[in-house]
């Protein structure tokens, strides 16, 4: 359990700039996630906490030790990677014994841990086995017990649950955040899943480009994301956003979207008149049959809805305005219907619309 | 019903079987035939007459033990000069992206270009002068040297072929990249240092031009010069000498190729195509 | 380590060791072409400058030399070529023991040529040739292959070809067998018979691969020397190619300026030749 420290890394390939004057704090016992798309540099990011990769500049602190130089040996960070690279020639047991034997542990002292961590895992009946023979679930929880099976100060995760199919997935995310909360490790998790983010991390830094561009406890990330780009990336399914002109009335504002208009008080949203951008998270709007008395509800024509799982992701024309809607459950539709779409204007977000930046909430 | 084609091939096969082996075939038994019967027209292809004579003739008539111990040095030594270099060389030109790559390998495949017999007159004499001259480690370090090349370019394909992450993920487990390059790299290239070390094994056991012209004495040659020596004057008709010492020459070859067969299956492609 | 000094150390040993062996005992030859050496006569060495050059160049038999290598390495990428390819569809095909018979096809590649040649000069010897033999029999007719001109030539032709298609047969065969199935079997479903799909779908496919195959052949042809020393040995002749040239006018007779005067026109046009042939074909070879 360790606190990192990252201070003003930057990373240059020839003549790419991959990480861009990075800073991150991770307290002890805790889940960061960094989040980013494809290329954002979070795997960079990962190898030079690792020490596999030199950064151009900057500083790396762990509990106040000056590791930045340090060889990946020396530095006692267990690293999980997306192809999970389990040693093909050796046997699970093997694979998973490999840190241990690396500190020269004794050979039953090492058995020891061994199966106990496998035990933990479940997946002591493979042993014996060689990489190429498990299956994708399998591998994930060896690549998983080779990193745990030693006490290391840092957990570094790349995207290991990008190669399991769905339903893996989520069991994955549960046992990930399980094993967190019990083992109270330090853990940093790159994913480019907000969904990842979401159910499993304290803290997350969302990384684009190189650049971080918005840090903090998950939770307040999420609900108050600093830009339109984030909240657009940050967001399962993807936010709703319309262009909209805001006007004052005496002591009301009118939000004047093009299927219509949200009017509150001046003291509930207060902003200047002028053009913006709205952002409305398919979770808050909801399918009804009528207008509601509460809140805002419009016209609106469902034109298809697909099932995930248990749940469903509705998508209908509001005029010529398209908006994706979330259903808690399982909801199908055999042909377009005219519906009526409900919303709650205190959950919306706006957006400055030149600037792209949060202008409410503040 | 047997289709057209898979006749067509088994037809294809039999007719390149006999291509290959039919010239070895008849050489090696030519090495079992009487003198007389070399010379029957129409050639005969099974002896009539079965003699292991010659066989022996050729083996004291010249330092055939010589030859051979001359020619398992060189050839020996060679795939180590060559693999002590070239390895060190190919990781490196494998895994880190430095600036003068390019040019390093590309200056490395040049020197591929160039005949044996453009500098044989100079090695000769520069050998005299460091008396390396008719010696097996004199060969060896030009046949190291002629290979080298090969090496480089063969194994830095199958180094690049093992993710780096599998390298990088046991230094993170706590071992320093020399332990990650004999533990995880080494293992996984096996099939192609097999396939490269027997090549070159074969290329510097049969290597002949700087062979004949930088051994002189009878105890320093190789086998490929002393089966040529043959050829020549009055030995070029007893064809049964000149097989027996051919295969002399090839036999411990064709031993060795026939046991490692198995392992050569995986690394057949010789990396050359990816 | 740091990374550069590990650069260094694996790099720069396999450099100089390739620079002593290989380019500095060039550098000799630029040397000695410049002088009448002869080792018989150490005493009449004298400085003649471009003078050896001016009398190969002048030499009609060197030219003679320079044009057969030529032609020869032409044939031989050509009809190793066919055969190479004819070797690879045949080993292509897929079923049990086809992994043994592939190596054993190859075998001819790893034989020293030199005892190839002399197995081949057996199979060609006037007067016992087998070959000669099943010629006559099927068809009527006997060949002088050791006598010179046509016969002698494809000879040699011949030789190679045997030990060195498989070589080209191999890497094909590499490439035919890592083609994805999936375009071959569009084709067909499409209503192209095989022999369409052959050269308009699996030929173009492996362009590069066969340039990688006739590229590395190429370098090794400009060399060839060890079969033709075979036969020429002893009696039989065949054309002369530029190594056989040296290892005669320069070594033989011990006229180590003319030979090497020889050696750095033959060095620096392979040199050239190659450095063309690979810098065309770059992009397909790493």
């Amino acid at each position: 359990m360790a606190r990192l420290r990252i201070v003003e890394l930057t990373k240059v390939f020839g003549t790419k700039k991959v990480l861009n004057n990075i800073s991150i704090e991770v307290p002890e016992a805790s889940f960061t996630s960094i989040l980013g798309p494809p290329g954002a540099g979070k795997t960079t990011l990962l190898r030079i906490i690792a020490g596999v990769e030199p950064p151009t500049s900057g500083k790396i602190y762990l509990d106040d030790q000056d590791i930045t130089l340090l060889p990946p040996k020396d530095r006692n960070v267990a690293m999980i990677y997306q192809t999970f690279a389990l040693y093909p020639h050796m046997t699970v047991f093997d694979n998973i014994a490999s840190p241990l034997r690396a500190r020269r542990l004794s050979e039953n002292e090492i058995k020891k841990k061994v199966k106990d961590i496998a035990d933990f895992l479940g997946i002591s009946h493979l042993l014996e086995r060689f990489p190429r023979e498990l299956s994708g679930g399998e591998k994930q929880r060896v690549a998983v017990a080779r990193a745990l099976v030693r006490e290391a100060e840092i957990y570094l995760m790349d995207e290991p649950l990008t190669n399991l199919d769905y339903k893996l997935r989520e069991a994955a995310r549960a046992e990930l955040k399980k094993m967190c909360k019990e083992l109270k490790y330090t853990m940093i998790y790159a994913t480019p899943d907000p969904l990842d983010a979401l159910a499993m991390s304290d803290h997350v830094y969302v990384l684009f480009g190189g650049e971080i561009v918005q840090s903090g406890p998950t939770r307040k990330v999420y609900d108050f994301p600093d830009n339109i780009d984030v909240a657009r990336y940050f967001s399962f399914p993807a936010m709703n956003f319309v262009e909209c002109t805001v006007k004052h009335m005496d002591d009301k504002v009118a939000i004047k979207m093009p299927f219509t208009d949200i009017i509150v008080q001046k003291s509930e949203i207060d902003i200047s008149e002028g053009e913006y951008i709205v952002g409305i998270r398919p979770h808050e709007l909801k399918i009804m049959e009528k207008p509601s008395i509460s809140g805002v509800s419009f016209k609106a024509r469902l034109r298809l809805t697909y099932v995930i799982g248990s749940e469903s992701i509705a998508y209908a024309d509001a005029g010529e305005t398209s908006l994706a809607i979330h259903v808690p459950f399982i909801y199908k539709i055999a042909e377009p219907k005219e519906v009526f779409i409900n919303l709650d204007p205190m959950k919306i977000l706006i957006f400055d619309k030149e600037k792209r930046k949060r202008v409410w909430p503040r | 019903m047997v289709k057209k084609t898979t006749i067509l091939a088994v037809v294809a096969f039999i007719i390149l079987g006999i291509w290959t082996f039919f010239p070895l075939y008849y050489a090696f038994i030519t090495a079992f035939k009487s003198r007389i019967e070399i010379t029957y027209w129409p050639p005969t292809f099974i002896p009539k007459e079965f003699t292991v004579h010659y066989w022996i003739i050729v083996w004291f008539d010249r330092p055939t033990l010589a030859y051979y111990r001359n020619t398992v040095i060189a050839s020996v030594l060679s795939v180590i000069i060559s693999l002590a270099f070239g390895i060190p060389t190919a990781y490196t030109c494998a895994r880190f992206n430095f600036r003068n790559r390019a040019d390093v390998l590309f200056t490395i495949l040049t020197f591929r270009f160039l005949p044996p017999a453009a500098v044989v007159i100079p090695l000769y004499i520069f050998m005299r002068e460091a008396r390396l001259l008719d010696t097996p480690i004199g060969l060896a370090f030009i046949y190291g040297a002629i290979n080298l090349p090969i090496v480089v370019w063969v194994l830095r394909s199958y180094i690049i072929d093992i993710p780096p992450e599998l390298e990088e993920s046991y230094m993170i487990d706590g071992y320093s990249r020399f332990r990650a390059f004999t533990d995880i790299t080494l293992p996984l290239i096996k099939p192609g240092l097999i396939a490269v070390s027997l090549l070159i094994l074969a290329l510097s056991w049969g290597e002949f031009l700087f062979a004949a012209v930088l051994t002189t004495s009878p105890m320093g040659k190789t086998l490929p010069v002393g089966i040529s020596e043959y050829m020549g004057g009055e030995w070029g008709y007893e064809w049964n000498k000149i097989m027996a010492a051919t295969f002399y020459g090839i036999l411990p070859l064709i031993i060795i190729f026939l046991a490692i067969r198995k392992h050569l299956a995986r690394g057949l492609t010789f990396g050359i195509v990816r | 380590m740091k990374p550069r000094n590990l650069i260094l150390l694996t790099t720069l040993p396999t450099l100089f060791f390739l620079f002593f062996w290989l380019f500095y005992p060039f550098i000799y030859d630029i040397y000695f072409s410049l002088f009448y050496f002869r080792l018989t006569r150490p005493e009449l060495t004298r400085f003649i400058g471009a003078s050896n050059y001016v009398s190969i160049l002048s030499d009609p038999d060197f030219w003679t030399a320079a044009g057969n290598t030529a032609l020869f390495i032409v044939s031989c990428l050509v009809i190793e070529f066919f055969l190479g390819l004819l070797l690879a569809l045949i080993l292509s095909f897929d079923f049990k023991g086809i992994g043994v018979l592939r190596t054993l096809y190859i075998l001819p590649i790893l034989l020293p040529p030199i005892s190839v040649g002399i197995i081949w000069r057996l199979m060609f010897f006037p007067g016992m040739s087998p070959i000669n033999y099943i010629l006559e029999t099927l068809f009527g007719f006997k060949v002088d292959w050791m006598g010179g001109g046509i016969a002698s030539y494809l000879a040699i032709i011949l030789i190679d070809a045997w030990q060195w298609s498989p070589f080209i047969g191999l890497i094909l065969l590499a490439g035919l067998l890592a083609m994805p199935p999936e375009p071959v079997e569009a084709a067909r479903i499409d209503g192209a018979d095989p022999i369409r799909v052959f050269f308009h779908i699996t030929l173009p496919y492996l362009k590069p691969v066969i340039l990688v195959a006739l590229i590395l052949r190429f370098l090794d042809l400009i060399k060839i020397f060890d079969p033709i020393y075979a036969i020429v040995t002893g009696g039989g002749s065949v054309m002369e190619t530029l190594s056989v040239f040296i290892y005669k006018r320069g070594f033989k007779v011990l006229n180590i300026g003319y030979g090497a005067a020889v050696s750095v026109i033959f060095w620096i046009a392979a040199f050239v030749i190659a450095n063309i042939a690979v810098r065309r074909f770059k992009e397909y070879l790493v």
